[in-house]
């Protein structure tokens, strides 16, 4: 037993906390987080009924379809990220933040930006767009400030660090990128709308969002599967592929240099297919083996990356412009893959942490319920179900050009945020008693 | 303290112990096999132990536990909780 390992938790009460948990922030900033990301799911999701109907009929560049989209992305996967970012990753690198009072900043201003953009673009008011892209450039930049030079003082957690802060450059890219077309309405420039577009939305999907959680997956995924001893050495290959598939293919859109498209898809898809097969090897070796709801919407999620991946690459290959086909590879990319994996976590991660401000001072104690008890089951596997057949759905109606069809399954999505939003306000405020 | 003594009252602290339930995984730290050893010298109890994953978030509310309920025994007057990562905890020590 290596003494440099060893640390001591003695009585009486002078107890010291174990290492890394005392890096975890308050309550509140986690929670503010949550929680107004869940009212964008639900905001972003009634809006998805209304123009659901207009993406079937392949117009995803509509202002109120990008408007509702940025509900999605900005108000709940960043807000989402940025949340579980501040628990995690301080915990992960046993390294607080800088600031909490920063990170309440961040978290109003990022608020802000994202309600102007959504407002800007769904009345198309480009002076809005541009006080929108400071106020989330500021929030992204506070963020970044707040939290990741801890990576330079971690003893562990380093490829985590890696990855976060690698998603927050590719975020970082995604917003220059996406001042040039605020430019362009402003009159400022001339640039390629469509290319602009693309290489905007790929930055921020798979180089923040699938970055970010391969890196705070590789921490989470064995820990909910008790999967610890599953081969990891891929791991270390799935950022540099991601990484540099995603910045060579925008370079190239923006440059219009077709081999350069091609071979940064290649190497995005190589480094997801590396991810899967990693994630495989997580679910296979796994001890635990009934998979919960949020477990059962994490593997949903997988798989709508790898239907996503397939698309992409059967886009990039035909190289002729199909905006419904376009339309549904971007609805399994945001909703399918990152909107299902973050609510997985969110079953996972939110009865974690209420548990932890509710119910950890009383350990041993016969009537403490366990983490899974403050989860409603059956609105869980409902809200599991609504969202993924209603993102599978509306990506299924969306390629076929089916406006009523995407309607319905949009509905079903509405209807799973509703349940979502429902089960974490009971887990937040509920009373429940140790299951049986 | 005669064998018999400490014995009896090394199987107190184990039976302490398996009511402190690991609440994410819903199962008792002993039979998760965190807990690596229990040395007893007259009131003074040392638990070795170590957590499912470093820097896991409920460490801190499993560690007091096991501080707790180990205290609450009539006899004991010092608990030293010692967390250990070496040998790194498995899935395959769960009993």
């Amino acid at each position: 037993m290596a003494d440099r390992d060893r640390q001591a938790v003695s009585s009486p009460r002078r107890a010291t906390l174990v290492p890394g948990t005392e890096a975890a922030p308050s309550f509140v900033l986690v929670g503010e987080h949550f929680a107004a990301a869940l009212a964008w799911l639900l905001a972003g999701s009634i809006g998805l009924v209304v123009v659901a109907p207009l993406l079937a009929a392949g117009g995803y560049l509509v202002p109120h379809v990008i408007a509702v989209t940025h509900c999605f992305t900005l108000g709940w996967i960043t807000t989402s990220i940025f949340g579980a970012l501040y628990q995690i990753y301080p915990v992960a690198l046993g390294v607080p933040a800088k600031s909490e009072r920063v990170g309440h900043a961040t978290f109003a201003v990022l608020q802000l930006g994202t309600l102007t953009l959504v407002i800007g673009t769904w009345w198309w008011r480009p002076v809005l767009l541009a006080a929108a892209w400071v106020l989330l450039f500021a929030a992204v930049g506070g963020m970044s400030w707040n939290l990741l030079p801890a990576r330079r003082h971690a003893t562990r957690g380093r490829r985590l660090g890696a990855y976060v802060t690698a998603g927050h450059s590719a975020l970082g890219l995604a917003m220059f990128v996406v001042f040039a077309r605020i430019g362009m309405e402003l009159g400022w420039w001339r640039v390629d709308r469509l290319a602009v577009i693309a290489a905007h939305a790929h930055l921020a999907v798979v180089g923040f969002a699938t970055l970010t959680i391969v890196g705070v997956g590789g921490r989470l995924l064995p820990m909910f599967l008790l999967s610890h001893h599953a081969e990891e050495w891929t791991g270390r290959w799935i950022g540099p592929l991601l990484g540099a598939g995603v910045v060579v293919y925008a370079a190239a859109r923006l440059a219009d240099l077709r081999p350069g498209e091609l071979a940064g898809a290649a190497l995005m898809t190589l480094g997801v297919l590396v991810y899967l097969a990693l994630v495989a090897r997580y679910v296979h070796g796994r001890t635990r083996r009934a998979l919960d709801p949020g477990l059962s919407l994490v593997v949903v999620a997988f798989v709508s990356l790898f239907c996503a991946t397939a698309l992409g690459d059967a886009l990039a290959w035909r190289h002729a412009p199909s905006l419904r086909l376009d339309a549904a590879y971007a609805i399994l990319g945001i909703l399918g893959w990152v909107m299902l994996f973050a609510m997985g976590i969110y079953h996972k991660i939110v009865p974690f942490l209420t548990w932890l401000h509710r119910f950890s001072a009383r350990v041993g104690e016969p009537d403490v319920p366990r983490v899974a008890d403050l989860l409603h089951l059956p609105l869980a596997w409902t809200c599991g179900a609504l969202l993924a057949a209603g993102t599978l759905g509306l990506a299924g109606a969306v390629a076929m050009g089916r406006g009523a069809g995407a309607r319905w399954a949009a509905l079903g999505i509405a209807l799973g945020a509703a349940a979502a939003c429902a089960q974490f306000a009971r887990v937040a405020v509920g009373h429940p008693g140790r299951a049986a | 303290m005669s064998p018999a003594l400490l014995a009896e009252r090394q199987n107190e602290v184990y039976r302490r112990l398996c009511e402190v339930i690991d609440p994410e995984i819903g199962v008792s730290i002993i039979k998760l096999g965190l807990v690596y050893d229990i040395a007893i010298d007259a009131g003074d109890v040392t638990v070795v132990m170590t957590l499912t994953t470093r820097g896991c978030p409920l460490g801190h509310a499993i560690t007091e536990g096991v501080r707790r309920m180990v205290e609450s025994l009539a006899w004991v007057t010092n608990v030293t909780v010692h967390l250990v990562w070496d040998p790194p905890w498995d899935p395959a020590m769960i009993r």
